[in-house]
C-alpha cells in the first residue's frame, strides 16, 4: 500500500493536470479554477456566482472536459419542469411498460446554467439530487454515478424574473466562487485564444471519472487533527454568534468546510489539513450560506468583510489546551 | 504584527484561584494543631489568615498571567516577608531596625518557649512571633510546593512537619480536627493534581465535559482510585488507633509547667533545666514528716545510658507492685543495715504534674490514691494509668534511712549478678577521655567503694569543675562529657555531673544510674518542709553489695552543700570536705532555695534523641524554632540567591539552550521568545505559517550588512528564511499530521533551524533592542509555550 503522502502526490499531480488543461480556456484565474478542483474532490457542489459574460460557463465546460465522464448541460428557464432535472417514467406502446429517460441530472458532473431563472419548484428538484446523490421517480430511487458535481452559475444582476436560492439550496452547495473580470493581460491574451474557433474544442480530457473517485477517497483519507477540528468549529460558531449575521453558518457548513480543507491539503501535497486550509476556504465555503444583519447591511458591512473579522479573531487553538 | 492576546491562552482564573485557597485553607487548619502551644491562638491564627489569603490571591493571579514560577515565589516570599515586618513591628518596610526587632522578637519567643510549657500565657514573654514566622513560612512552602511547582505530594511534607511538632511535645497531641481538616483538604488537592495529571494524557471523548463528575469514564476511575485510598487511609488513621493497646505508663515524661507557672513531669531529664532557669521558685511539693532532716525526693530513676542520653529504660511493672502500703525492701539493701523509719504526708500542689510519684530512697512504704506502682529494680513509682499524675496528690509514705556507719562492710564490691546488665552498660562510642580520667583520679583505690568516693571528690574538689547553669551545655551524650570533662570545659550543671560520675563509675566496673528528683526541702514549719521547682536535680546511684543503691553527690558545694554521711569518709590519705570544691558560678540557679542545676533528672523527654551537646530546644520541650526559622532562612535566602544568580539573562539563556534541543514546538517557542524579547511581537492565536509569514519581514542578515541589501527581509537573510520555512512545516507536521507520523527533519537540523532563525531575528533589531532583550527578555514574563 502506498503511503499517505504518495498518495497525496499523485492526486496534486492529477489536480494539476487538470488546472492546467482548464487554464488554457480560462486565463489569469488560477484561484478559481483551483477552488472549482477543490470542491470536486471534496465531493461537493460549486456555485458560480458573477456577472455575464466572465466566463462562468465556460470555466464548467472546461472543468467538466478535462474530465473524460458524461457531463449534461441545462439552462434553467422559468418554464423548466423538475422533470427535465430528474427525468420521467414514459410509456413504451411496443413494450407496454414505463421506461425511465434519466433527466439532466444523470451525469458526472451536471453543469446548471443561470439556475435562479427557474421555478422553486424546480429548484427544489435539484436539492434530493444533491444531497443524497439519488433521485427518486414514482417511487423508484436511481443512484447518481460517483463522480456527481454539479457547477450551477447565477448572475447577481438582472434579478427581475429571477428566483433566488432558497437558504436550504444555498447550503448545499460546497462553495461558491466569483470569477470576476480578468486582468488587461490575461483579457488581451484571451482575444487571440478565442479568435475563429472555441478553445473548448481543443480541449482534451487529461483524467478520467474512475481516477476521480480514487482521488476522492484519497482526499477522504486526509487527517483532521483535532485542533484544526476545534478550529472549524470555532469559525462557523462565530458565525452563529455575531450579531453582523442573522443566519450563521450550519453544521453542514462545518462539514463542508473541513471536506473542503482536506482537498486542499491534498492539492499541497499533505497528508494533514493545517489551519491555514481551513482559514483559505472560510469565505468560498461560508459566505454564500449567511445572511447579514440589517443594521450590517445599512453599516455597508458585507458577508466578506464580516468574516474576514471573524477569521482574523478566532484564534487557532492551542494544541496543548 | 499584531500584538500578542494572553487572554486567549488562558485558562478560566477560577480554577487557579481554587487551588491556591485550597491549599493555604488546608495549611491554616493543619496550623490550628499548635493552638496548643499558647493560650490565645488567634495571635499567631489571625495574621496567619490574612497571609494566606495574600498568598493565594497572589499566587493565583501570577500563575493566572502566566507568570515564571521563580517569580511567582519570589512575589509571594516578599508578600510573606512584609506581613510578618508589619505584624511583628508594626512597619510595613524592612529595614534594620525592623530585622533586629524581629530578631529579638524571635529570641524572646524561643526563650519563652524553652522557660514555659505549652499553653503559654501572656503573662510571659510572647511565644506567638515564633509560631507565625514558622506557620508563615509553612504557608509559603506549601503554596509553592502545591499550586506553583505543583508538587502536591512533596507539600503533603511541610503538612506533615506542622504536625510532627505539637505531635511531639504537647501533651495529647494535635487536635485531631485539625487532622481531619488538613487531611481532608489535602485529599482534596491530591485529587485535584491526579485529575489533572490525568486530563493531560489527553481530551475525553463523550459526555459533555462539563459535567464534571458524571459519566465520565476517567473521572471515575480516577475517583475509584486515588479518592478511595486517600480516603481509606485518613480513616484508618483516625479509627486504628482507637483500638490499639497503648502503653498506660509515660516514661521519662517530665515536661515543664504551663505559661502561667506549672511544672510538669512527664520525661524525666529534658525539662529540669528549663524548671531551674525559671525565674519563679515554685512550690510544689509539701511534706509533713517526724524526719529530723528529710532527704533527697526522689522522681525517677535512669538506667538506661545510648551514648546520647540517659533514659528510663524497661520498666517491669507488675499488677502487684501497687503503692498501697508497704513495699519490698530495696535491692540489695542487706538486712544488717540498721534503718530508722520515718513517717512522711505528702502533699503536691496543682502545680507539679508528673506520672512518676515522688518518694523517698529508700522507702518502706507507699500508700498513694490511684494505680502507682513500682517497679522493684528501682523502687520508682509510676501511674499506671493514663488520666492520673500527682497534681494535688495527697499521699502517706514510710522511709527508710539507713545507717551504714563508718565502716566499709556495706560497702563492698558488687558482684556480676546483683544487677542487671544495663546499669553495667556503655556504648562502644565513650570518648577515652572518659575512661582516662575515670582510671587516673582513681588510681590509688583499692575499691569500688573507694572509686567512688575519689570521683565524687575530683568533681567537687579536685577537678575544677565550675557549677553554672547558663553556661552548662545540653544534654548528657558522649559529645557533651567529653567537652565537660576537658580541661577547657569543667562548666555545668547536675545534669553533666550526675551523668559523667555515673558513666565514669559504669568504666570502672562499677553498677551506676541517674536519679531525677528534689533537693533537701526547705523548712516551712514545724515538721513541715517544702520542696520547690528550684531543687530540682539530678545525681548519681551507684550499686555496692550491702548498701544496694546509694546517692553520690558529685554536683559542686556551690549548688549542693553536703554529701552524704556515707561519702564523708576519708580516701587516699584524706577526707573528702563537703564543703570544699568548685564555687558556685553566679549563674546558680536563683532563689534563695538552692535551685538545683537539674542534672539528668526526672527531666522531660527520656527519649529524645540528642546530638552530641547540640542539642535544640525541643528536646527540653519547646518549638524547634531554630529548625523552623533555619528553615525560611533557607528558603529566603535560595530564593533570593536564585533570584540573583540566575537572573533573566541566565534563565533566558538556559531556556534557549533547553529549547532549542527540544521538540519542533518548543524550537518555535524559542522564536517567539525571541520575537517578543526583541520588541516584535507575536501574533498568537494564528497558525505557524501565518506567523512564519510575518516573521520573515523581520530576518536580517547577521554575517553580511551590506548596505544594498535591505535590512530586513525574506532577501536579507535567504538562509535564515529557508531555516524558517523549514522549522515552519516541522511545527505543522508535529502538530496536525498523523501522531507517529515520520519526521522530516532531524533534530540536530531542527535545533539549527531554530538557531539560524533566532540569529537572524536578532539581526534584524538594533544593537539596543537587542541589549534590552538580553537583560530584560519579556517573555519570561509569559508563558513559554503560548503560541
Amino acid at each position: 500500500m502506498e503511503s499517505p503522502s504518495t498518495d497525496v502526490d499523485s492526486v496534486a499531480r492529477v489536480a494539476g493536470r487538470i488546472q492546467a488543461n482548464v487554464e488554457k480556456v480560462i486565463e489569469g484565474k488560477g484561484e478559481v479554477v483551483a477552488a472549482s478542483i477543490v470542491v470536486l474532490l471534496a465531493e461537493g457542489h460549486l456555485l458560480l456566482e458573477d456577472v455575464p459574460g466572465v466566463g462562468k460557463t465556460m470555466l464548467s465546460k472546461a472543468l467538466a472536459r478535462s474530465i473524460d465522464s458524461t457531463v449534461r448541460r441545462i439552462q434553467f428557464t422559468p418554464d423548466l419542469l423538475p422533470s427535465d432535472i430528474t427525468g420521467v417514467s414514459v410509456y413504451n406502446q411496443s413494450t407496454r411498460e414505463f421506461e425511465f429517460r434519466p433527466g439532466g441530472v444523470f451525469a458526472n458532473i451536471v453543469i446548471g446554467d443561470e439556475i435562479n431563472r427557474a421555478s422553486p419548484k424546480t429548484q427544489s428538484a435539484l436539492l434530493e439530487c444533491m444531497g443524497e446523490r439519488q433521485v427518486t421517480v414514482d417511487n423508484v430511487t436511481y443512484h447518481l454515478e460517483s463522480p456527481f458535481m454539479v457547477i450551477a452559475t447565477q448572475n447577481p444582476v438582472e434579478m427581475e424574473g429571477t428566483y433566488p436560492l432558497p437558504e436550504a439550496q444555498r447550503d448545499r452547495f460546497l462553495a461558491r466562487v466569483s470569477i470576476g473580470y480578468p486582468v488587461p493581460a490575461a483579457e488581451i491574451a484571451m482575444l487571440a485564444n478565442h479568435g475563429e474557433v472555441s478553445p473548448l474544442d481543443d480541449l482534451e480530457p487529461v483524467t478520467d471519472s474512475a481516477e476521480i473517485r480514487k482521488m476522492c477517497a484519497i482526499v477522504g483519507q486526509v487527517h483532521v487533527s483535532d485542533t484544526v477540528q476545534r478550529y472549524a468549529v470555532a469559525l462557523t460558531a462565530a458565525t452563529r454568534q455575531t450579531p453582523e449575521l442573522v443566519l450563521g453558518a450550519s453544521p453542514r457548513a462545518t462539514l463542508h468546510l473541513v471536506r473542503a480543507a482536506k482537498a486542499r491539503a491534498a492539492l499541497q501535497r499533505r497528508d494533514y489539513v493545517l489551519p491555514d486550509d481551513v482559514r483559505a476556504l472560510v469565505q468560498p465555503v461560508l459566505a454564500h450560506r449567511l445572511l447579514p444583519s440589517a443594521e450590517a447591511a445599512i453599516g455597508g458591512r458585507t458577508i466578506a468583510t464580516i468574516l474576514e473579522g471573524i477569521a482574523a479573531q478566532v484564534p487557532v487553538p492551542d494544541p496543548s489546551s | 504584527m499584531t500584538q500578542p492576546r494572553l487572554s486567549e491562552r488562558r485558562g478560566p482564573f477560577g480554577p487557579t484561584l481554587l487551588l491556591g485557597v485550597l491549599a493555604v485553607v488546608t495549611t491554616w487548619a493543619a496550623l490550628t494543631a499548635w493552638r496548643g502551644f499558647v493560650e490565645l491562638p488567634g495571635t499567631y491564627l489571625r495574621p496567619l489568615a490574612v497571609l494566606a489569603a495574600l498568598l493565594a490571591v497572589s499566587g493565583a493571579a501570577l500563575r493566572w498571567l502566566g507568570m515564571p514560577r521563580w517569580l511567582t515565589a519570589l512575589t509571594q516570599t516578599v508578600i510573606t516577608v512584609l506581613v510578618v515586618t508589619r505584624q511583628i513591628t508594626g512597619s510595613l518596610l524592612p529595614t534594620g531596625d525592623t530585622v533586629t526587632a524581629i530578631w529579638h522578637a524571635l529570641e524572646t519567643s524561643v526563650d519563652s518557649a524553652r522557660q514555659y510549657a505549652a499553653p503559654i500565657g501572656d503573662q510571659v514573654p510572647p511565644v506567638w512571633p515564633l509560631l507565625l514566622v514558622a506557620g508563615a513560612a509553612v504557608l509559603l512552602l506549601v503554596e509553592t510546593l502545591a499550586c506553583t511547582l505543583r508538587k502536591v505530594p512533596a507539600a503533603g511534607l511541610g503538612l506533615l512537619a506542622v504536625y510532627a511538632l505539637p505531635s511531639g511535645v504537647l501533651d495529647g497531641g494535635p487536635d485531631v480536627w485539625s487532622f481531619v481538616g488538613a487531611a481532608g483538604g489535602f485529599l482534596v488537592l491530591l485529587h485535584l493534581d491526579s485529575r489533572d495529571h490525568l486530563l493531560r494524557w489527553g481530551r475525553t471523548v463523550g459526555p459533555d465535559e462539563d459535567t464534571l463528575w458524571r459519566g465520565n469514564p476517567m473521572r471515575e476511575a480516577m475517583r475509584a482510585g486515588a479518592g478511595r485510598i486517600g480516603v481509606g487511609a485518613t480513616a484508618i488513621a483516625l479509627v486504628i488507633p482507637a483500638f490499639l493497646p497503648t502503653v498506660g505508663v509515660n516514661v521519662l515524661d517530665l515536661g515543664s509547667g504551663g505559661g502561667n507557672g506549672d511544672i510538669r513531669i512527664r520525661k524525666p531529664i529534658a525539662d529540669m533545666r528549663r524548671d531551674l532557669e525559671r525565674g519563679r521558685d515554685l512550690p510544689l511539693i509539701q511534706v509533713r514528716t517526724d524526719d529530723p532532716a528529710p532527704s533527697y525526693l526522689r522522681v525517677s530513676v535512669l538506667n538506661r545510658y545510648t551514648g546520647d542520653e540517659w533514659s528510663s529504660g524497661d520498666r517491669d511493672v507488675a499488677r502487684d507492685d501497687r503503692a498501697d502500703g508497704v513495699v519490698a525492701r530495696p535491692p540489695g539493701l542487706s538486712s544488717e543495715v540498721r534503718t530508722t523509719e520515718y513517717d512522711y504526708d505528702v502533699s503536691i500542689t496543682e502545680d507539679f504534674d508528673s506520672t512518676w510519684l515522688p518518694t523517698q530512697y529508700p522507702v518502706a512504704a507507699v500508700d498513694a490514691p490511684g494505680d502507682w506502682r513500682f517497679d522493684p529494680a528501682t523502687m520508682d513509682f509510676l501511674a499506671a494509668d493514663d488520666d492520673l499524675d500527682t497534681r494535688e496528690l495527697d499521699y502517706t509514705m514510710t522511709a527508710l534511712q539507713p545507717d551504714f556507719g563508718t565502716q566499709r562492710e556495706f560497702f563492698r564490691d558488687s558482684a556480676a549478678d546483683d544487677v542487671s546488665e544495663e546499669v553495667l552498660q556503655l556504648p562502644g562510642a565513650v570518648p577515652p577521655i572518659v575512661r582516662n580520667l575515670a582510671r587516673d583520679v582513681t588510681g590509688g583505690a583499692v575499691s569500688d567503694y573507694e572509686r567512688a568516693l575519689l570521683l565524687q571528690r575530683w568533681f567537687r574538689q579536685d577537678g575544677g569543675f565550675t557549677y553554672d547553669l547558663t553556661r552548662a551545655p545540653e544534654g548528657t551524650g558522649n559529645q557533651t562529657l567529653e567537652g565537660f570533662l576537658a580541661r577547657n570545659g569543667r562548666v555545668g550543671y547536675c545534669e553533666q555531673f550526675a551523668s559523667a560520675m555515673a558513666v565514669m563509675a559504669r568504666t570502672l566496673g562499677i553498677p551506676a544510674r541517674v536519679a531525677v528528683g528534689f533537693l533537701e526541702p526547705d523548712q516551712v514549719g514545724d515538721g513541715l518542709w517544702e520542696y520547690s521547682s528550684h531543687d530540682l536535680h539530678a545525681w548519681p546511684e551507684l550499686y555496692f553489695a550491702g548498701s544496694g543503691w546509694v546517692r553520690f553527690e558529685p554536683t559542686p558545694s556551690g549548688r549542693v552543700a553536703d554529701v552524704p554521711a556515707y561519702t564523708r569518709v576519708p580516701v587516699d590519705g584524706g577526707s573528702d570536705d563537703p564543703r570544699g570544691g568548685p564555687t558556685a558560678a553566679s549563674s546558680a540557679a536563683p532563689g534563695a532555695t538552692a535551685t538545683v542545676a537539674p542534672s539528668t533528672g526526672p527531666g522531660r523527654r527520656p527519649d529524645i534523641e540528642r546530638d552530641g551537646g547540640s542539642a535544640t530546644s525541643a528536646d527540653e520541650g519547646g518549638i524547634p524554632t531554630p529548625l523552623l526559622v533555619g528553615g525560611l532562612v533557607v528558603l529566603v535566602l535560595l530564593l533570593l540567591g536564585g533570584a540573583a544568580i540566575g537572573g533573566p539573562a541566565t534563565i533566558r539563556a538556559r531556556a534557549r539552550r533547553h529549547r532549542l534541543a527540544g521538540s519542533p514546538d518548543e524550537v518555535w517557542s524559542e522564536v517567539r521568545a525571541t520575537a517578543l524579547d526583541l520588541g516584535r511581537g507575536w501574533p498568537d492565536g494564528r497558525s505557524p505559517r501565518e506567523a512564519g509569514r510575518l516573521l520573515l519581514d523581520h530576518l536580517g542578515a547577521p554575517s553580511d550588512p551590506t548596505a544594498e541589501r535591505p535590512r530586513t527581509g525574506a532577501d536579507a537573510a535567504p538562509e535564515a528564511a529557508d531555516a524558517l520555512e523549514r522549522l515552519v512545516l516541522a511545527v505543522e507536521r508535529s502538530r496536525y499530521a498523523r501522531s507517529g507520523a515520520v519526521a522530516t527533519q532531524e533534530r540536530t537540523t531542527l535545533a539549527e533551524d531554530g538557531a539560524l532563525v533566532v540569529a537572524a531575528l536578532e539581526a534584524g533589531v538594533s544593537r539596543r533592542a537587542r541589549r534590552q532583550a538580553r537583560w530584560i527578555p519579556i517573555s519570561i514574563w509569559r508563558r513559554p509555550d503560548a503560541r
